[in-house]
Parts: C-alpha cells; structure tokens; sequence
C-alpha cells in the first residue's frame, strides 16, 4: 500500500535557545517555547499529511533537563497521535540516556520504544512496514550498533532507526560509529538517523537521512529546521522531502563593508543583509548574528565603540520588523595594511605595548579580581572569558590598540 | 619633501589655480586671502592630493566628481616631480599629462604618514592652538598630559581615560551593586535560577504524587462500597415503618365501611351540583322578599320630589352675570382714581405747553404741534456742537499765540549766540601727532635702549677670562677664523692621531704578550719520541707477532699461546703510542714554529705603533702651541674647545652693542620729534604754561576743539527750535482759522432748525435746550393723557351693560330692587330648584336598579327549582331535608373508599417497587418499636460512615490537586530561557568590561612610555621657543615630581621663579603649547616625516611682539621643513618680514570674489 511516515530527531524539548540578550522588541515569548511550539507543528504537520507512523531518532530531551512537565508534554502530544491513528516508533538517543524522564513516563499505547538492550523489530501492522531499532542505554553506547540489527523482513519497507554520527566529522559526538556503505549493506529501504542537527541526505539509494533538529537552539544551528517526509510507494521509498518546522530561524547575516566610506553605509549594508535575511526566514522570527567582513579604514572605529554598533544594528533590525532579534554583532573587519606608521609615534607605542608581556600581566591583574567572580558557565558565551583565564590577553590588547586609535581619531581615511 | 607649485586644477570653485613657492631660506610662504576666499579649501587640497580623496568630497560642487583634480610640483632631495590626483577608487595619481603614475609613487616621500596623522600633525589652526592651550590648563601641571597632547597631537587623552574608567564601573564593580550592567545581569539571572528550580518538578516526585492519588482514590471508593450497603439496609428499615403506618389507616377505613353498605354511590361531582342548587334557591327566594320591600319605599319617595323649573331656565345667564361680577366690581372701584390721574395730566399738558411758549389746549391738538423726532434731534446735534466749537475757537487762538511767543524767544536765544571759531588746523595737527604716537615711541626706545644695556652687561660677563667694555671689544683683535680654525683642526686632527696610535700601540703590546704566553705555555714539559724508539718499538712487535703467524700457519706449535698474545698486544699498544705521540709532536712543531713568526710580527707592529705615538705627540705639542700663539694676546686661558663658543660670544656681544647703538639713536630721534611737537603744538595753542607735556598740550587742543564743537552744537540746536517754532506758529494760524469756519457754519444753521422745531426764535442755546426737554417731556405725557380718557371710556360702558342684563333676570323671575341685590335673590332660588332635581334623578336610578335585581332573583330562584326537581327525581327522595340526609352519607361512604385507596397507594408508593401483597407480607409480623431501635442503629453508622467519607474526599482531593499540579505547563522552560538570557547579557557585560579594562591599561601605559621617550627631547627643544615666543619673559622649561607625578613649570627671566602652567595666562599657555607642538614636529621631520607645515592664522591673538617671535619660531621651523602660513590679516605679512629680516617674503594671495580663475603667486 501507499502512505507516508514522518521522520525526525533531535527535539530537545524545553531546551532553552542561548546566545540572545535580551533588549526592547525582540520576539521574547515566541523564543521562550520555541522548541515546544515546533514540536506543536511536528505533531499538526504529522495530522494533517495522515501519516501512517512517526519515527523519532533520538535525543527527546537535553540529557540534564530534570522539568517532568516537559515529558507530560510529549505524553500529551503522543496521546493526540494515537486519537488519530498514528503510531510512533523512538529510540532513545545519548541524550535520552542520561535523562530522568524518559524511565517514568507513561507513553500512550501507540508509542513504541526500541529495546536498549538489543535491537528489535516492530512491524506496523496496517502497513506491514518493518522497523527495525535500538535505544541507547547509556549516553556512550560502546560502539557500533549496526551489526546487531536484524535482517531486512522479506516483502516489507524496512526501515532503520539509529541515533549516531556515522564515521565522518560532523560536529557531534562520535557515539555508534558506522559507515553509509555498512548501513546500505544491510538491505534496508530507509535508514533513520538522528544526532546531527543539520538536514542531510546522506545517500539516496537507500535513503540514509539525518532530519536535523526541530528547531535551531543557537548560532551554529542555522537555516531551516524540520522534519523529513517520506512517501512510500510499491513497498519502496518514492519521495524524500524535508519540511520546515521551526517557528524562529537562525541566520549569519556576513556584511562586507569593505566599500563602506562611513558608519552610515555600513549600516545601510547591515540593513540591506538583514531584510535578505528576513525574505529567507519564510516570516518566521529572526534570530540574526551580523558579522561585518572586509578591509576597511573603519576598522579602528567599528572596534572602538562595539556598544554603539550593536545598538545601531538593533535599531535597524527594530525598524524592519518586529520579528528581528540579534544575537550578537562580529566586528570580523580587518584593518587596511599599512596603517601603522613609523612617525606616527602613539599609535606606534599603542601597538608595540599590545605585545608587551609585562602589559599582559598588569592586565592580567587589573582583571583578577573580575575573573574570580564570573561563574564558569560564562565560558560558552565569551570567547575572551576563556582567553582570559588561560592569560592569553593578546587578542584583548590587540583589539584594544585598534579601539583607542579610534577613539583618539587616529584613524582617518587611509 | 617640499611644494615647488601647488594646483587647484578643478577643485571645489578653484579652476586653474597655481600657487607658486620658491625655493628660500627659510621656506615659509603666506597663502593670504579673506574669509571664504578658499583658504581651507586649499589645505583640504593638499591632503587630497597627499593621501588621495576621500569617498565623499564636498568640493564637488562645481565641477563634477571625475573632473576633479588637484595638483603638485614637488621637490624631494633634488628631484622633481610633477604629480595630479583625480577622484576615484584606482589609480588616482597621475602624471602632468593625466596618465596613471600608480598610487604607490608619493608614498616614499609621506614619511609614513596618514591622512588623519598628516592633520593631525601638520595642521594646526587657531582653534587648535587654543583648545591645545586651553587643554593644558585645565589638566594644570601634568607634564605628561601636557607634553603628551602636544606631541601627540592628541587632546583630551584624560578625559577619555576618565571616561573609559567610568564606563568600566558602570559595567563591573568589585561591590556588587544594582546600578551596574553586569550585576543587573547577574541578578536576573540568579532570579530566573530560582524561578528553574521552583518550577522544575522532577520525575520521583511525579510518581509519589501519582501514587498518593491512586490510594487516596482506592480508599474512598471502599467507604463509597460500604455506604451503599448500609443506605440500603437503612432503605429496608425505612421502608417497613413507613408501610406499617399505612397498613393501619388501611385496616381502619376498611372496618368503618362496613356501616355504610347501604348508602348511593354518588359521584362527588353529583353531590357538589345538588348541594350549590338548593343553597342557590334558598338564597334566590330571601332576595325577592328584600327587593318588594325596597321598591315600596322608592317609589313612594319619587312621588313627593318636584323641581322648580323657571328657576332652572336661568341657569346659565345667572352664572355669567355671577362670573363677571369681580371685574364689575373692579370696574367700580377704578373709576374714581382714573378720574383723578386724568385731572392732573391735563394740568400737566397746560404747564408744559406754556414752558414751551405754546397755548394751553387738549391733548389732541397739543400732540398735533409736537415736531418730528428728526427735526428734535437736528436741533439737539447743533446745541451739542456748539460746545466744541467754542472750545476749538479758544484753544486755537491760544495755540496761536504761543506760537508766536515760541518764534520770538528762538530768534531772541539766536541773537545771543557768539560767533562760529574754525579748528580745523587744530584737529589736523593732534589727530597726526596722535597718530606717530611719540611719547610711547619715547617710552618704548627708552625701554628698548634699557633691557639692551643690561643684555649687553650680561654678554661682556659671558666673555671671562676675557674683560673690558664696549670699547674695548671693540677694539679687540682677533686672529682670523680661517687661521683659529685651522689651528683647532690642526689640534684635533693631531689629537684623534695621538689617541689612534696610543690605541694601536697598547693593542700591539697586549698581542705580542700575548702570543709570549701562549709559546710558553705550549714548549713546557712536552718531549717527542725519536724514530729510532719507534722503529724499536715496532720490531718488538713483529718479533711478538711470529710465533703466532707461525702457529697460526701450522709451522710450529705454540708453546705459550695466552702468554704469546699477551706479549704481542701490549707490543701492538706500545708501538702504536710511540707512532702516536711522534705524529702529534710533528703537528706540534709546526704550531710552534708558525706562532714564533706571529710574534715576530707583533713585536714588529708594535715598534712601529710606539714611533707613530711619538711623532703624533709632537704634531700634538706644534699645533697646541700654534693655537695658543693665535689666542694667548687676547685671551691666553681659552682652550681650542672653548675657543669658538667664546667667539661667537664676542659676535653677540658686538651684535648687542650695534643693536644697543641703534636703541639709543632711536631714542635720541623719538625725543626729539616729540620736543618739536611740543613747541609747535604750543604755538598754535598760544598756551601761556612753562614746558607744557605733549599729554597736557593735546588734551588742551582737544578741550579748545570739543568747545568749538560745542558752540556749533548749540547753533544748530537753536536754529533747529527756531524752525520748529515757525513751524508751530503756521499750524496755529491754520487751526483759528478752520474755528472760526466751524462757528460761522453753526450759525447759519441755529435760526431755521429753531423754526422747524415751532421753537421761537432767538434766545440762547441753553433756552433752547430746556424747551427741547419741555417738548420731550410733553411727548410723554400726552400720550398718558390720551391713554387715561381711553380707560375712562371703557369702564363706563361695562357698568352699564352690567345693570342692564341684572335687571331683565329680576324681571323674569318677579323681582325688583338694585341690580345687585336681585341677581343673589335669583342665584338663590336657581340653587334650591337644582338640589330637588337631584334627589328626583337619585331616586329615579335606584327604583331601576331594585327592579331589575328582582328579576334576577326570580330567574335564579326558578332555575335552581329545576334542578334540584331533576336531581330528587333521580334519587327517588321527597323533599330537599331527606335529600341532604342521602347526600350526607353518601359523602361519608365515598371517603373511606378513598382513604383505604390512599392508604393502599402509600404503602405500595413506599415499597421501592415491591408489591402489595408482597410489602403486606413483610410486615405482616413487624414490630414497630423494633423497627423504630434499627432506623435509629442504622442512621448512626450511615453518620458515621459519612464522616469518614468526607474525610477520604478531601485527602483524595488533596492528593489529587497535588498530581494535576505536576502538569505540562512551559514554566520551567521559560525560565531557562530566561536563564540562558540573562547569562548572555552577563557575557556580553564581561567582555564589553574586559575590553574596557584593556583600553584603560593601554591608554594607560601608552601615555606613561610617551612621556619616557620624548619627554627630555621635546623639553629642551621647547624651552628654547618657549624663551623665543615669551619675548624671554620665561627662561626655560622645567619638570619637577610631586609624589611621583611630573609637574610642568616654566622658569621666569631671573631663572629663580618658577610658574606652574596653571598660573600662566591663557596666551601664555597658548604659547607653551604651540612650543610644545613645534617641538614635536621638528621631532617628527627628524625622523623623516618632511612634509609642509601649515599653519592657518595663528596669530590673530597675539600683540604684534608676539606675533613677531611666532614667525620667528616659524622660521627656525621652516629651516627644517617647508611651512604654509594661511591668513586673512596683511598686517602679519609685514610684522613677518621684519621679524624673519626678509623683505621678498613669498606671499601668494586668494582671491576672495568671484570665480576663481585666476590667482598665483605674487611675490617671491
């Protein structure tokens, strides 16, 4: 028979989105349940396509998040699949592992859970789909899972259900480590994979998917954010389409400035890189970093009052919409070469100085105190946090040099 | 580099403008123009051309962007080169011929400067010098802040030091403070952490809560169990105590039955008919007896009730006449006073008439005279104007007296003014005299002559060993330089000899040693073997080795084989030592040998050095003696060092007593004019005083003009009241005139306005306004007379129809008398006749009524007779009493049926569905007292089953909210996003407070190693401008610590006082700071940075002395680099020459109108 399934992974429910400081005008409450409302359009979206099954790869929850009221969400969620007839297979991923929730919750009847201790196969009864599956059940699950799969089911779509990286580098944890050509080895029809938070059509034939997460939860999780529609035909895999269901899209806005004359056409290039932006964001809420690139005489002025451009950026993205938040703006300019001179003697000491150990040290003790007191978990929000506390404050100085010369108006059109 | 030629090919409204600066010692050029004739424009141009223009230019105005170009001939180490620069992103530098040289071709000769470097550097305009002053005083005696923001450049560095550290605290402090970002930050997060954690339930606590709910749930439902089962053994008890009563009324109906078997079954709606027709026919025929008797009574009454009738005919004319009677009597009583009021209107007519001077007569006639109210008030217009009139008659021939008077004293004041002096000869003369300022030329010649001689004292001093006075070294002969310079040559040539040869001597000597003691070094205790011992040694090792060969050969056998290789190993070593140490000796000779020829050499050089020393002592001695031959007659203590310092002292010397011989003939000069200005001054003046001052001669000539001046003032003021008066007197004239017009108008209208009016004529204005007022108050009251006659006529006529119609009604009715008095006898007689027709009308409708009620009665009576005939028929009784027995039991019959009915329907109603019989039965042998005991046993557990379920519900209730509270909701997630949040604001706190603090540390530290570095330089450089620019008001500059921080001082002349800068003046410390600047920027052309100074009116502020020792300082600056002078004031062009001694100053001007098309150097 045809029908469809639904595939997806990596919902992290409740998972706060980090990296955005608050200010007047940002979208706060549609952020504050991001992960939530798009787990909301996971379930509506699997309604309204009258899927047969949805398969959940993995990572239900952050491994730490303890709120129980999150997993009664995804209960109650279930329980509005199972009114509409619609059975859902999971495995439970590294993060699931850790999580206190997921041993007492009272699942629906239509929810299936894959056995951590050996794979197993689950046959869909008004499809006869196989699928075949296996929970983690600890956050390191010891190696590759893949051999212990079953065999394909005669006269049935099989498919695979696996929260792993596979063997490349793709930014995650290496757990479960196999390969595309051991998964196609296996004779399956479709292999549903999680952990990795980015879309990927790893292989077509067998289909070998990762569906990325539901939602972007910070800047490294860019651009559209779904799940994966499968159309199955003939017992074999006919169509594989992603489906954006995030409610607020992450951006990188890079604007070069390099042509800019003044601060006032660098902000007319962040205007015009934003309002790109928004028409890519399919109305969705914004959350943009801008990151000005390029060569440019303005360096020294961009670096000299970064409190001024972040507001001024803000403004901007206030003005186009309401929908705008920014999360942060890189000064990721460069200086013109050569502008340092020979006679131009304080701008010359303010460089030489920024490499003077003893500088490092006396700013070493001028932030100790600072240091001691700001909590660790500042460290994934500041880069230089980090720097500071291993005592490497050259970039700081460095940056510093660059801010007063033009504080000083030593830097003119060079 | 320098500018050769600067142009302005098309640039801002320049086009094809050429500046031209020749090449001159110093090389210092004036740009000159007025206001907005282009002067920063031109230096814009400079930088454009320098360092290419920037992305905006507003000096596209006139020509478009891609035409601008701007252009140099430059001069760089005696080349020239000739460049253009146009507007553009590449390759903007051009050849004269406008083709691309490549951008990179100025840079070698920018010295590494930036635009923003080059302005900051090189340019410095009023405001600059001003703020850079200004600055220096409000960050007092820092010298590092002083030193640093002249040679820097760089103003207000404090205060972006204080401003970074204040933005640093409003991020962080070390005291957590809600008023500080990172601790608000802070905050907030801490507050969403708690907000987590409160609404954070966790998984154990979910399943405890729903367990506690589940067994709370389970408990209640058994007591539930238990209550059901006790309500129905309550339902049982209940329900056979409430058949058991029932039962017995039942019983009781039944047995009363028995005694009423015979009686008819009537049903209850035959019995209720009976008995409301026989109570209606009872009643029926007790209302007909009533009725006879009413009817008797009424119609005897009706019979003896008769209206009069003729009264009742007048009804209506009575009750008119009576409505009418008030007014009547009203009427009545007006009349007499109307009366009165007539009489004395018309009186009042009489009087008013003759006041007038009309005959007395009626009302009427009297209103037929009056004048219309416009010829009133014509009359009236011409007496109210007559006033005015007469008032303008006065005044004017008043005015034109005074007038007259006013002429007549003006040209009396005129006649005694003294006749006009001339002064002109005298202002001409003080005016010049003022002008060439003598006294103060005196003064300052004096001044000049003064400070010179004490100068002058100061250098003989300098001149020690050497002493005498001006004449003196004046006369002083010295050798000739060329001749002392030779002979310092000649003593330091000898002397670098000397100290060369002593040098190479010493090192020679030291080598030769040297290379003494490495010979000894290697000879002692080395011996080398001789060949003999080592061709010794060898055959004792092949002797060692035969018998081994042969035993190894197989020609003979060994006798001793570890003896035998014993032997020959310690052979083998001993030979091959002896070959060893011989080899080495060998190597070791050879040294030897090669390090005696070194020494030889050595001892050599060093011979040779020691007779090169000597001969250098001895040109040393010769030339030593040849220079104190040349010096030794004017001044033999002076070393060939000292000597030319001491020269130039005596050069200055000389110079000061040339300028201090100048001086005093200047001074000589100023007396003079000023002696001569005195005498001829005094003669115009004629002045009678003994050696009068210039001061008091020329403010007498001032007294003698400004009274001259005075009178002539006074003349033109009189002329002027003259004029004025005549003036007056000519309006005055006009103004009678036009009076007496006015009266002659007004009396030609009096005489016919009075006749229109019907007034006699003559007599005053003022006869004539009393019968104005006499015919307006006639006007009044003749119409209050003509209204009186009116209601006098109206009054009489209603009395008397009145009487007329009083008297017809007494006629009618047969009576007589006053009208009055017969109408109340006819009301009287009218009234009666209405109350009998009354009663008769009363009696009337009572009569119908009891008629019609009998009839009723009848009909009723005879209809309850039918039916109660029908109904005795049917139960075969005689009468109505044996009916009402019949009914009586028949009722009586009926209602034990229905009560043994109720009884059955009650038990059965009670008996939860069971059956008579059945619920019979089981009563059949119940005990109601029993019965009774167990209701109450049971409805004491049924309360306390209750109990305990109330308290079960309430524990499940509890238990149950406790479990529903553990729901889905988002508050744990928002608030860790609230958390993730606020941590980003506390990162985005920390680093902006990171980065502050770096800046503050490296601004900081820049400051500090600035003024390390070039503090002594710039200071020394400075002190001497500083000299130079205070006309040597101060000395030097100096720097002092207090507590560790350096103070800047400036020293005074004397050299003991010292200034802090914040005791200076402002233009003091305008000073400082521009000395400070040009120090840095001589600094900066030292380090190769030679480009053109431009410097734009900086001296508008200063005194012309002032403004002299700038372009000094200026030109001791463009002997080291090119300067532009820009400024709209001429007269610093000349105090420039005079101060630079240089009468071709290249001055270039700007055109200051028009288009500007044409300009150029002017002189050069």
């Amino acid at each position: 028979m045809d029908f469809k399934f639904l595939h997806a992974a990596d919902l992290h429910l409740d998972s706060p989105l980090r990296g955005l400081s608050r200010y007047e005008g940002v979208p706060a409450e549609t952020v504050r349940l991001a992960t939530r409302a798009a787990f909301d359009n996971l379930i509506e979206c699997a309604i309204d396509e009258k899927v047969a099954f949805l398969v959940l790869a993995g990572d239900l929850y952050d491994g730490t998040w303890e709120a129980f009221a999150t997993g009664l969400y995804f209960c109650a969620a279930m329980g509005r699949l199972e009114r509409a007839g619609i059975d859902v297979f999971l495995v439970y991923g590294n993060h699931d592992a850790d999580s206190h929730l997921t041993s007492q919750l009272p699942l629906p009847g239509n929810v299936k859970v894959f056995s951590k201790k050996k794979a197993e196969t689950f046959v869909h009864a008004a499809t006869g789909a196989a699928l075949h599956g296996q929970s983690y059940a600890a956050r390191d699950p010891g190696g590759d899972l893949v051999p212990g799969y079953p065999t394909a089911t005669a006269n049935a779509l099989n498919v695979g259900v696996l929260h792993t990286a596979l063997s490349g580098d793709r930014g995650h944890a290496p757990y479960a480590p196999c390969t595309p050509d051991e998964l196609a080895a296996k004779g399956y029809d479709y292999w549903a994979l999680g952990h990795v938070h980015a879309f990927e059509m790893v292989r077509a034939e067998p289909a070998i998917v990762f569906p990325g997460n539901l939602q972007g939860r910070n800047i490294r999780e860019t651009g559209p954010k779904g799940a994966v529609l499968v159309t199955v035909g003939d017992r074999a895999v006919q169509d594989v389409e992603h489906v954006a269901l995030d409610v607020v899209r992450w951006t990188l806005t890079e604007v070069d400035v390099a042509l800019a004359a003044d601060l006032q056409q660098v902000h007319d290039r962040v205007r015009a890189g934003l309002i790109a932006a928004l028409a890519a964001a399919d109305g969705r809420p914004l959350m943009a970093r801008v990151r000005l690139t390029g060569r440019t005489s303005l360096h020294g002025e961009l670096l000299g009052d970064r409190r001024a451009l972040r507001e001024g950026v803000r403004a901007i993205a206030l003005s186009l919409s309401d929908g705008i938040w920014i999360e942060k703006v890189e000064v990721g300019t460069q200086a013109p070469h050569a502008m340092v001179t020979g006679s131009d003697d304080f701008g010359a000491i303010l460089n030489a100085l920024a490499d003077d150990p003893s500088l490092v040290e006396e700013l070493a003790h001028d932030l100790s105190d600072f240091l001691s007191k700001a909590p660790p978990e500042l460290d994934d929000e500041v880069a230089c946090l980090v720097e500071a506390r291993a005592g490497q404050l050259g970039g700081l100085l460095e940056d510093a040099a660059l801010a007063l010369r033009a504080r000083l108006g030593m830097d003119g059109d060079a | 580099m320098r500018l050769r030629q600067l142009q302005l090919i098309k640039y801002g409204r320049f086009d094809a403008c050429v500046f031209d600066f020749p090449p001159g010692e110093p090389d210092l050029h004036f740009l000159m123009g007025p206001n907005e004739a282009g002067k920063s424009t031109t230096r814009a141009a400079l930088s454009d051309l320098l360092f290419n223009f920037p992305h905006r230019t507003p000096f596209d105005f006139q020509f478009d962007r891609q035409l601008l170009r701007v252009g140099a001939v430059i001069e760089n180490e005696g080349k020239t080169i000739e460049v253009r620069r146009r507007k553009g992103h590449a390759d903007t530098l051009l050849g004269p011929d406008d083709t691309p040289i490549g951008d990179g071709a100025l840079a070698p000769l920018l010295g590494g400067q930036t635009r923003a470097s080059f302005e900051r550097m090189f340019g410095l305009d009023q405001t600059g010098l001003r703020d850079g002053g200004a600055a220096m005083l409000k960050a007092g005696s820092d010298a590092g802040q002083a030193i640093f923001a002249a040679g820097a450049g760089l103003l207000n560095v404090a205060r972006i030091c204080d401003a970074l550290e204040e933005e640093a605290k409003d991020i962080w402090t070390n005291r957590a403070s809600g008023a500080k970002r990172y601790h608000q930050a802070a905050a907030a997060y801490q507050d969403a952490r708690t907000a987590l954690r409160e609404s954070e339930v966790r998984a154990y606590k979910w399943v405890e809560a729903r367990r506690a709910a589940t067994n709370a749930q389970d408990a209640l439902d058994a007591a539930r169990m238990a209550r059901t089962e006790l309500a129905q053994a309550q339902s049982g008890a209940e329900r056979k105590r409430r058949v058991l009563a029932a039962s017995a009324r039942r019983q009781q109906a039944i047995e009363a039955a028995v005694g009423l078997a015979d009686a008819p079954v009537l049903s209850a709606a035959e019995e209720a008919r009976l008995e409301t027709a026989a109570e209606a026919r009872a009643g029926a025929l007790a209302e007909i007896a009533r009725l006879e008797r009413d009817l008797a009574t009424l119609e005897s009454e009706l019979k003896d009730c008769t209206p009069d009738d003729l009264a009742l005919a007048l009804l209506d004319e009575v009750g008119a006449l009576r409505a009418s009677k008030t007014s009547i009597e009203d009427a009545r009583g007006a009349r007499p006073s109307v009366d009165a009021q007539l009489t004395t209107g018309r009186r009042r007519l009489a009087e008013l008439a003759a006041e007038i001077g009309w005959d007395a007569d009626d009302a009427a006639a009297l209103k037929e005279r009056l004048p219309v109210r416009a010829v009133v008030a014509d009359l009236g217009d011409l007496t109210a104007a007559r006033s005015g009139i007469e008032e303008q008659l006065r005044s004017a021939h008043e005015g034109l007296a005074e007038a007259k008077a006013a002429v007549a004293r003006a040209e009396a004041q005129i006649a005694e003014q003294p006749p006009p002096i001339d002064v002109g000869a005298l202002q001409r003369v003080t005016r010049e005299l003022r002008s060439r300022a003598l006294p103060e030329t005196t003064a300052r010649t004096t001044q000049e002559l003064q400070q010179l001689d004490a100068v002058l004292g100061a250098k003989l001093r300098t001149l020690a060993p050497w002493s005498g006075d001006v004449a003196a070294l004046r006369a002083l002969v010295l050798a000739a330089d060329e001749d002392i310079d030779g002979a310092i040559a000649r003593i330091e040539v000898a002397t670098e000899a000397l100290d060369a040869e002593s040098a190479a001597c010493v090192r020679d000597e030291e080598e030769t040693q040297r290379l003494a003691l490495v010979r000894r070094q290697r000879t002692s205790g080395r011996t080398t073997p001789t060949l003999e011992a080592l061709n010794e040694a060898r055959r004792a090792r092949d002797d060692a080795w035969r018998p081994l060969r042969d035993s190894l050969d197989g020609r003979g056998p060994l006798t001793d084989a570890p003896a035998a290789i014993t032997r020959f190993e310690t052979q083998i070593v001993s030979a091959d030592g002896l070959a060893d140490e011989r080899f080495e000796g060998a190597e070791h000779a050879g040294d030897l040998a090669a390090l005696e020829r070194e020494i030889e050499t050595a001892e050599l050089r060093a011979a040779q050095a020691r007779a090169r020393r000597e001969t250098a002592a001895t040109e040393l001695q010769a030339a030593t003696e040849g220079f104190a031959a040349l010096v030794t007659p004017v001044a033999p203590s002076l070393t060939h060092r000292s000597y030319p310092a001491w020269r130039d002292a005596v050069a200055d010397a000389l110079e000061v007593a040339t300028g201090r011989d100048d001086a005093a003939r200047n001074r000589a000069a100023a007396l003079e004019a000023e002696t001569r200005a005195i005498s001829d001054l005094a003669a115009l003046l004629e002045s009678p005083r003994a050696n009068p001052t210039l001061e008091a001669l020329l403010a007498s000539a001032d007294a003698v003009v400004e009274a001259a001046r005075s009178a002539t003032a006074q003349m033109a003021a009189l002329a002027t009241v003259l004029d004025i008066a005549k003036t007056a007197e000519t309006r005055a004239t006009n103004a009678a005139a036009k009076a007496e017009r006015g009266d002659k108008d007004w009396r030609d209208a009096w005489a016919p306005a009075l006749a229109k009016a019907g007034l006699p004529a003559g007599g005053s204005v003022a006869d004539a306004l009393v019968r104005l007022a006499s015919v307006d108050a006639l006007r009044t009251e003749i119409d209050r007379v003509l209204a009186l006659e009116t209601q006098l006529r109206e009054i009489e006529a209603k009395l008397s129809a009145f009487d007329a119609r009083a008297t017809a009604v007494g006629e009618h009715l047969g009576l007589e008398g006053e009208p009055t008095l017969v109408l109340a006898e006819a009301q009287a007689r009218i009234e009666a006749a209405q109350r009998t027709a009354d009663r008769a009308e009363g009696l009337g409708r009572r009569l119908a009524a009891a008629r019609e009620a009998m009839a009723q009665a009848i009909t009723d009576r005879d209809a309850a007779t039918a039916d109660l005939s029908a109904l005795l028929s049917s139960a075969s009784e005689a009468d109505a009493t044996a009916l009402r027995l019949v009914l009586t039991r028949a009722r009586e019959a009926r209602r034990l049926i229905e009560a043994r009915n109720q009884a059955e329907a009650e038990i059965v109603g009670h008996g939860d569905g069971r059956t008579l019989e059945a619920l019979l039965d089981e009563i059949a042998d119940a005990d109601p007292d029993c019965l009774a005991a167990e209701v109450r046993r049971l409805a004491d557990q049924m309360d306390d089953l209750n109990a305990q379920i109330e308290t079960l519900s309430a524990a499940r209730q509890a238990a149950d909210a406790t479990f529903r509270a553990i729901n889905d909701g988002p508050e744990a997630a928002q608030a860790a996003t609230d958390m993730a949040q606020a941590r980003s604001d506390m990162g985005e706190q920390a680093e902006a407070y990171m980065r502050k603090r770096a800046e503050i540390r490296l601004l900081r530290a820049g400051i500090e190693r600035f003024r390390k570095e070039k503090q002594a330089p710039l200071l020394a450089r400075a002190s001497k401008l500083f000299a130079t620019l205070t006309l040597d008001g101060f000395a030097e500059l100096t720097v002092e610590f207090d507590g560790g921080t350096p103070k800047l001082f400036g020293v005074r002349a004397d050299r003991a006082t010292v200034t802090p800068v914040e005791g200076m003046s402002e233009g003091t410390a305008d000073q400082l700071f521009l000395a400070l600047r040009i120090a840095a920027i001589e600094d900066a052309v030292a380090q190769g940075a030679r480009l053109p100074f431009l410097a734009d009116d900086l001296f508008v502020n200063f005194d012309d002395a002032r403004a002299a020792a700038g372009f000094t300082v200026l030109g001791e600056l463009a002997t080291k680099t090119q300067v532009l002078f820009f400024t709209h004031h001429p007269h610093l062009a000349a105090i420039a020459r005079d101060a630079l001694g240089k009468i071709d100053l290249s001055i270039c001007t700007i055109e200051g109108t028009g288009p500007a098309t044409v300009s150029g150097a002017d002189g050069g």
